[in-house]
């Protein structure tokens, strides 16, 4: 891939209400789920609605998802059943199908964040992992750093939970963090809070690391590279690139560019490291890690958009709108002409 | 923006040139309308018409498992909501905000079919319903799409009427800040209570309030389609002395010319400065000299902003109206730094 690659319509649907959460699996099947709780792509026809007020979900495996409901708490949907999960002010659903095929077989697990803090899902079972609230908040959101360990954030800061031991391996205080982002190979991790400024850490000292500040909000759009060699972050409409090197460190002003005339709703960093952005009257730029200051590519969608998703492989792109459209791109080499 | 090291001492400094996020100046007439209910009991609440049709309620998750399980119609759309503060600023204990609130109205508003009204139910007893109310004012993401409409505050005549008559507080200083948001009262459980002392309690309750217009009892509607316009006008307020060192107290401010920016800026800044922990809602009209339309403001805590009074019709009224409420407000202190305001 390269600067000269853009964005190519693949399909399109069109839903009843707004496409709130995506999933895609490993072998690249694309789970969408609506406002009003409708299920799409678990099998060949819409299920549903599954959710009274669906906020989250994720594959489980093969043939089961996990769907994240702010009032229920969480479902297991199967092509034949349907459990529900007493989850207390569940917010996020994550398994590993992100940075694995392993969620493809039949033995997969899913990570579930909220009020209670980490929750493992395994065969069927719920388990709590211990004080995995700092001390006491809610956890938002949760990123896998591979293997066994997971990040959560929220109300207090951060916590890296194993999830084979079941038990919190690391953590952080900090300020009511509101989005996370991680390289798992480096080990590198990004958390913004709520006072707008964003924490980059390694995983092996989560105290040292890089304060990044000056912008007027909470960011809530924060994506790092596959590599760990930049943090992106979207705050209004504008995106803010910061450089890290090879040891870690982080010098000098952001590369900053506003591409966008409304404010950013979402951001995705993909496995090839570009990445996508949002915003609130349907425009979707496609940027490069090698060309940070201009978009190499943009579509118009018909209203907000409230989801963008990369595929695994980072080939392809899911979009969702307000109005229920759900656009899925192929990033495509360019050529010159 | 500027990348600072835990560790070692590496400072880069980027002037940013940051534009200016002006959020205040939303149009409320386009915006989805936001109710808020104080309620700890808000099954009993239900029964009050105040909402319009398609309503999107948001509860706590245990209400809202209740409700949705329940027999509640199939167009009732519920949202559920826990308790998330998170903190603005590190240094500064009144700047937080209800995270799970910002969540919860975003997702009631990206829909296909936007909400025609959102009601936010609060119980008293789990949640800091200022926190609540500062974060539905403040919030970029939820001033962006809806707004605050009114506050309705259900409390319960029988436990009111109870403390009236052994010889207690009839009202609970955690019911402070409550009664100085409110801009109506639901009266629940009055069936309970002998007329006479239910007036006694609407006495109560209304003498306690600087803004709240009326108190209802179960089943009379309010508002019109399920819309007050109680907190972006020009307020109807009276003046109320606390009853007590510490007690709730609503000062008004009035200025029949129109003032000079500057000043009046300067005064909101050492008013919000000053009297911030103890501010639990600021409400006016503000006439500015060389400007043909007044300015609206409202606040809780230390939030305060504004927006031009109307987009329909503007009145030629020169007369700016500021009403506090709150704690230990310095009243005479408000009135002399308001005076050399209108001085200036």
């Amino acid at each position: 891939m390269s600067i000269l690659s853009e964005i190519k319509l693949g399909e399109r649907h069109q839903f009843a209400d707004a496409v709130r959460q995506v999933a895609w699996s490993p072998s690249g099947k694309l789970l969408a789920l609506t406002a009003d709780g409708m299920l799409f792509g678990l099998k060949d026809y819409p299920v549903g609605p599954v959710a009274s007020d669906p906020v989250d979900v994720c594959w489980l495996s093969r043939n089961q998802v996990v769907v994240v409901d702010g009032v229920a708490g969480a479902a297991v949907i199967g092509m034949d059943s349907f459990d529900c999960l007493p989850v207390p002010g569940p917010i996020s659903a994550q398994s590993t199908e992100a940075q694995t095929d392993e969620v493809e077989s039949d033995d997969g697990y899913c990570v579930l964040a909220g009020a209670g803090g980490f929750s493992v899902l395994r065969r069927g079972e719920l388990y709590a992992i211990e004080n995995s609230t700092i001390p006491t908040g809610a956890l938002r959101a949760a990123v896998h750093l591979g293997g066994s360990a997971w990040l959560g954030a929220g109300v207090n800061g951060l916590v890296v939970v194993d999830v084979d031991r079941m038990c919190v391996s690391d953590r952080l205080e900090m300020p009511s963090v509101v989005s996370i982002a991680a390289a798992a190979g480096t080990r590198r991790i990004a958390a913004a809070d709520s006072t707008g400024s964003i924490h980059v850490r390694h995983l092996s000292d989560l105290k040292g690391g890089f304060e990044l500040t000056g912008y007027p909000d909470a960011i809530r759009h924060l994506g790092m590279s596959p590599v760990g060699d930049f943090v992106v972050a979207g705050s209004d409409d504008e995106l803010s690139w910061w450089h890290i090197d090879d040891e870690g460190v982080i010098s000098g002003a952001p590369e900053c560019s506003i591409g966008h005339d409304t404010p950013i709703t979402c951001c995705d960093v993909g496995a090839t490291g570009f990445a996508a952005t949002g915003d609130a009257d349907g425009l979707v730029r496609l940027w490069s890690p090698d060309l940070r200051d201009i978009p190499v590519s943009s579509m118009h969608l018909d209203s907000e958009v409230t989801v963008l998703r990369w595929s695994v492989d980072g080939e392809r792109l899911a979009m969702g709108t307000t109005t229920g459209g759900l656009v899925i791109a192929d990033l495509v080499s360019g050529k010159l002409v | 923006m500027q990348a600072r090291c835990q560790k070692a001492d590496i400072s880069v400094t980027w002037n940013h040139n940051s534009k200016n996020k002006n959020h205040s100046h939303y149009d409320v007439s386009v915006s989805v309308p936001i109710t808020v209910v104080v309620s700890p009991r808000p099954r009993e609440v239900l029964d009050v018409p105040f909402w319009a049709e398609g309503t999107t309620f948001i509860f706590d998750q245990i209400t809202a498992m209740t409700v949705a399980e329940g027999n509640a119609p199939s167009d009732v759309r519920v949202c559920a909501s826990e308790p998330e503060v998170f903190f603005r600023n590190r240094d500064c204990q009144c700047c937080a905000i209800r995270e799970d609130l910002v969540c919860s109205v975003v997702r009631a508003t990206r829909r296909a079919q936007v909400p025609n009204q959102i009601v936010i139910f609060l119980d008293p007893t789990r949640c800091d319903v200022l926190v609540a109310i500062s974060t539905i004012l403040s919030s970029v993401e939820i001033t962006r799409r809806s707004s605050l409409d009114a506050v309705l505050v259900h409390v319960d005549a029988a436990e009111l009427a109870t403390r009236l008559t052994t010889g207690g507080e009839v009202i609970d200083d955690s019911l402070l800040p409550a009664i100085a948001v409110a801009d109506r009262f639901i009266l629940g459980n009055c069936g309970n209570v002998i007329p006479h002392i239910e007036q006694r309690i609407r006495a109560e309750l209304m003498g306690r309030s600087g803004f709240a217009k009326e108190v209802l009892g179960a089943g009379e509607r309010c508002g019109d389609g399920g819309r007050l316009q109680a907190w972006h006008v020009a307020p109807e307020v009276r003046s109320v002395e606390a009853d007590h060192p510490g007690g709730l107290s609503t000062v008004v401010l009035r200025a029949d010319q129109p003032l000079d920016e500057d000043a009046i800026n300067e005064w909101f800044d050492w008013m919000i400065a000053s009297h911030a922990s103890r501010l639990f809602r600021l409400q006016g009209t503000v006439s500015v000299q060389g400007n043909k339309e007044r300015t609206c403001c409202h606040g809780v805590l230390s939030f305060a902003g504004s927006h031009a009074e109307s987009t329909e019709s503007v009145t030629c009224s020169s007369e700016s109206v500021i009403a506090i409420s709150g704690v230990g407000l310095d009243g005479d202190e408000l009135m002399a730094r308001f005076a050399e305001t209108i001085a200036s």
